[in-house]
């Protein structure tokens, strides 16, 4: 994780100058503008470094919700049909018990699977 | 009478910190067509307005974003989710805002063949009774690890400027999903039309 002063260092390294389209016209910003785009992008990277930070080790957030649900962030919770295959095999398991596995749901899901078999 | 071409803006691997379209009162439906876009990190593509009286781009945007994506790998992996973060609620911005709205998914600049393309719909820019609302709806093509796990991501955003005063501009950038500019615009195909 690096600081909001470590993240300017490194993007004025990475650009010396900076470009701007406006109405199809390029033209450099001025060191004003320059300085300031700098300081936004380091102060937006800073704040990602911390959200990351959090996605990955966890912890208290009002944003907990998000973090729990979101399918990119390999974080949260699997998807639908991985959540429901690894309920499956904890019946398969028996960890519900015996009656689980004369259920309907378990009975049609293994079905399917032993019509169509995964090879060897 | 179709849509007219007002302006293009074209570049391929040149480093772009904003790009900018001036919006005047000449058509009352707007139309931004998205060909390609590549930021220089993992980011979307964003925007946000202008008026005369303003200094900055940081217009009181309300909108929400939906997507779904399919992991073409596997069939396990899609769904259509919503994510608040996506959001813009201009009751948090107060009178103004440098939060940027969501054109498109993000782009994964990590596989070379990652793009994104969509349309932009914007009504009457220049109406000075009412606010101003935008559509998008756009794809991105993008892999995940390998090259295999490939997958189609679609966005929908809709909302709206919370000003009536006309809109003078539209700013693009490269934003974070949570509408914080960051990087650089290395290729875009954007062009703007105009309906009267």
């Amino acid at each position: 994780m690096a600081t909001k002063a470590e993240h300017i260092t490194a993007l004025k390294a990475e650009y010396s100058s900076l470009t701007k389209l406006a109405d199809g016209v390029r033209s450099t910003l001025s060191d004003s503008e320059y300085e300031a785009t700098i300081d936004d992008w380091a102060t937006t990277r800073a704040a990602e470094d911390v959200r990351e930070a959090l996605i990955e080790s966890g912890g208290e957030s009002t944003a907990y919700v998000e973090h729990r649900t979101n399918a990119f962030s390999g974080y949260g919770y699997k998807s639908l049909p991985d959540q429901l295959d690894q309920l499956y095999h904890d019946i398969d398991d028996g960890k519900f018990g015996t009656d689980a596995k004369t259920g309907t749901w378990y009975a049609a899901v293994k079905a399917v699977k032993d019509k169509y078999t995964k090879p060897s | 009478m179709g849509y007219t071409l007002i302006s293009r803006s074209h570049f391929d691997n040149v480093a772009t910190s904003t790009v900018d379209f001036t919006l005047n009162s000449d058509y009352d439906e707007i139309l931004f067509v998205l060909s390609g876009f590549r930021p220089s990190a993992n980011l979307a593509l964003g925007f946000q307005f202008i008026t005369a009286s303003e200094a900055g781009y940081d217009r009181p945007i309300q909108s929400t974003a939906v997507q779904n994506h399919m992991y073409c790998h596997d069939y396990s992996h899609s769904d259509m989710s919503y994510t608040h973060s996506y959001d813009r609620q201009h009751t948090e911005a107060a009178s103004s805002s440098t939060q940027f709205a969501l054109f498109g998914p993000s782009v994964h600049t990590g596989k070379s063949h990652s793009n994104a393309s969509g349309e932009m719909t914007l009504y009457k820019p220049h109406d000075t009774s009412f606010y101003k609302y935008f559509l998008t709806d756009s794809h991105g093509y993008q892999s995940h690890i390998h090259d295999w796990q490939q997958y189609n991501r679609v966005a929908h955003t809709a909302g709206y400027v919370k000003d009536t005063s006309a809109l003078t501009g539209i700013r693009f950038v490269s934003s974070t999903y949570l509408g914080d500019q960051d990087g650089t615009i290395n290729y875009l195909a954007l062009s703007m039309y105009g309906l009267e």
